[in-house]
């Protein structure tokens, strides 16, 4: 569904944020994406979106170039911003309006996602606080039917019901055919609802993998139950797969990726390079 | 195939966007600027008795043209206001489902009719309120000029760029360039202005409004009787609009890339 090809990507050709990204992202998963302040989230979200040409390389959304902003293309993508700026319009008439350009959009789908959110304001959009802002626009976003939805940073902002509110929306709407992908730094918000991560590291996509993959060959725990750590920090270690299943922590991972001498063999362990006893 | 009604649909909620996220910055412009129009008038009335005796020739299609070659550079302006907004804006008509012509053709139908139209019609209804309650028709500009302010009004559309290049640099995620480029540009207009403020004022010329002058400027260039009188007004054309042409450069130079 969305291909990347040696995508290069950023704002400046001299200085792309990202450099020869290769990746194929399916349907049917929610990905999220992880990776340091400025180390190129948002501008792999805006490059798939269509907002940003690639420096170089290509990108491919539903086999289509999305800088080209086709019509059917971006029918089938929505973007939801980490700063949701709304217009000062009503809510009615946001979904008036907005709704024209999206033939499938759910309007009981809809209002059944604001409930669940207790969103009950009549003011203007532009007059919301940030939180409510992102709660209408998560209900826009997911009642529009669109197979490709980004989210960048959605749970910052939203209080502790909202977010368990909306790992359960996310998980009761994805479906075969559609795919989100979550970037974030709260990854305690969403690690639950993941299917895959992508760890964006020096401009390069350091770790691809699926939740069960990372699982199966990675064992987090307290320190003393694993004898050889890879990383640990606190109470709390990552060490190779020895065959239990246990709770993928992924702040452990993050931060066992960011450290220089547990990186390697993690990503090698995950890539599939360094074979598990 | 697009259904037609369906663009149709889509065309005029383009329409509606447009103008329901601009009319309020769009109106602010028009309304200060009619309440120069008063003098205008006035200078061109003093103008003429100077030098023949014709009449006034400020005529409503003047004002009309006047009107919508200020409104392209208001919207201008606003296309750069946008920018700043346009990454972060859902609302923005970039990432809309539909297609890029239609976008194209809504933007061209209000840059070209609609908001000229509008502009042109507060810009009307304050003109005559002023008159109505001054019952002299320069006296407020006769004020701003004894106060030596009056490069403020034909500088009011730069100013609109100079804010928002300030409130660009004030949100760290927004782009350096366009910001720096911005005030740029108005460090470069003022320069140009605050010097000729004096002329403007003691020969009475009536280009000292922004949008005359560049109206002024395109007729002249246009219908220029010789070679030396075009060079000139092409230069004046050229210091009025310079800082406009490169900020719109600018804009749509980083456009891709800041988006």
């Amino acid at each position: 569904m969305i291909k990347l090809k040696d995508l290069t990507a950023g704002y400046a050709r001299r200085k792309p944020v990202l450099t020869k990204l290769n990746t194929e992202l399916r349907t049917g998963q929610i990905y999220g994406l992880l990776g340091a302040n400025g180390s190129g989230k948002t501008t792999l979200l805006y490059t798939i979106s269509g907002c940003i040409t690639p420096l170089a390389g290509e990108v491919e959304v539903l086999s289509v170039t999305p800088s080209s902003r086709s019509r059917e293309m971006l029918q089938e993508l929505i973007f939801m911003p980490d700063e949701v700026e709304l217009p000062a319009i009503s809510a009615e008439s946001f979904v008036n309006d907005y709704s024209t350009f999206r033939p499938r959009f759910d309007k009981e789908k809809f209002q059944r996602i604001l409930e669940r959110f207790d969103f009950t304001h009549n003011l203007k959009l532009n007059k919301l606080s940030l939180g409510n802002r992102k709660k209408f626009f998560i209900a826009f976003a997911l009642a529009s039917n669109a197979k490709i939805v980004l989210f960048d940073e959605p749970t910052n902002g939203l209080d502790i019901t909202s977010k368990v509110t909306f790992r359960q929306v996310l998980a009761e709407e994805i479906n075969d055919e559609r795919l989100f992908i979550i970037s974030t730094h709260l990854v305690s918000d969403i690690e639950q609802l993941l299917s895959s991560i992508i760890v964006i590291k020096d401009k390069q996509i350091v770790v691809q993998a699926s939740m069960d993959t990372v699982a199966e060959r990675l064992t987090f725990g307290a320190t003393a139950s694993i004898s050889q750590p890879l990383f640990s920090e606190g109470l709390r270690a990552v060490g190779k797969g020895e065959g239990d299943y246990s709770n993928v922590d992924l702040e452990l991972l993050y931060l066992a990726l960011h450290n220089p001498t547990s990186q390697q063999p993690i990503i090698d362990i995950l890539s599939g390079k360094e074979e598990l006893c | 195939m697009l259904n037609i009604k369906q663009t149709a649909k889509e065309f005029f909620t383009l329409i509606k966007l447009h103008v329901s996220h601009n009319w309020k910055i769009i109106a602010i412009v028009p309304s200060m600027a009619a309440i120069t129009i008063p003098d205008v008038i006035e200078l061109i009335r003093r103008q003429d008795t100077l030098t023949s005796n014709s009449t006034l020739h400020i005529s409503i299609a003047d004002n009309l043209i006047g009107a919508f070659v200020f409104g392209c550079i208001i919207y201008s302006v606003l296309a750069t206001f946008n920018i700043y907004k346009r990454r972060t804006m859902v609302h923005s008509t970039l990432l809309l489902p539909t297609t890029n012509g239609l976008k194209f053709a809504s933007e061209i139908l209000c840059t070209a009719v609609i908001f000229p139209i509008y502009l042109f019609s507060i810009y009307a209804i304050i003109y005559q309120i002023v008159i109505a309650y001054t019952g002299v028709q320069n006296i407020l500009v006769e004020k701003l000029m004894e106060n030596g302010n009056v490069f403020i009004i034909p500088a009011i559309p730069y100013l609109i760029i100079l804010f928002n290049s300030f409130m660009a640099l004030m949100k760290s995620s927004l782009n350096w360039k366009i910001a720096i480029t911005g005030i740029l540009m108005c460090a470069a207009l003022f320069t140009m202005i605050i010097p000729h403020v004096e002329s403007y004022t003691n020969e009475a010329i009536v280009l000292v409004h922004y949008y005359h002058e560049l109206y002024q400027s395109i007729r002249v260039c246009t219908n220029a009787v010789s070679i030396n009188e075009a060079l000139i007004w092409f230069i004046r054309l050229w210091v009025w609009t310079a800082p406009l042409v490169l900020y719109t450069w600018a804009y749509y130079r980083f456009k891709e890339r800041t988006i």
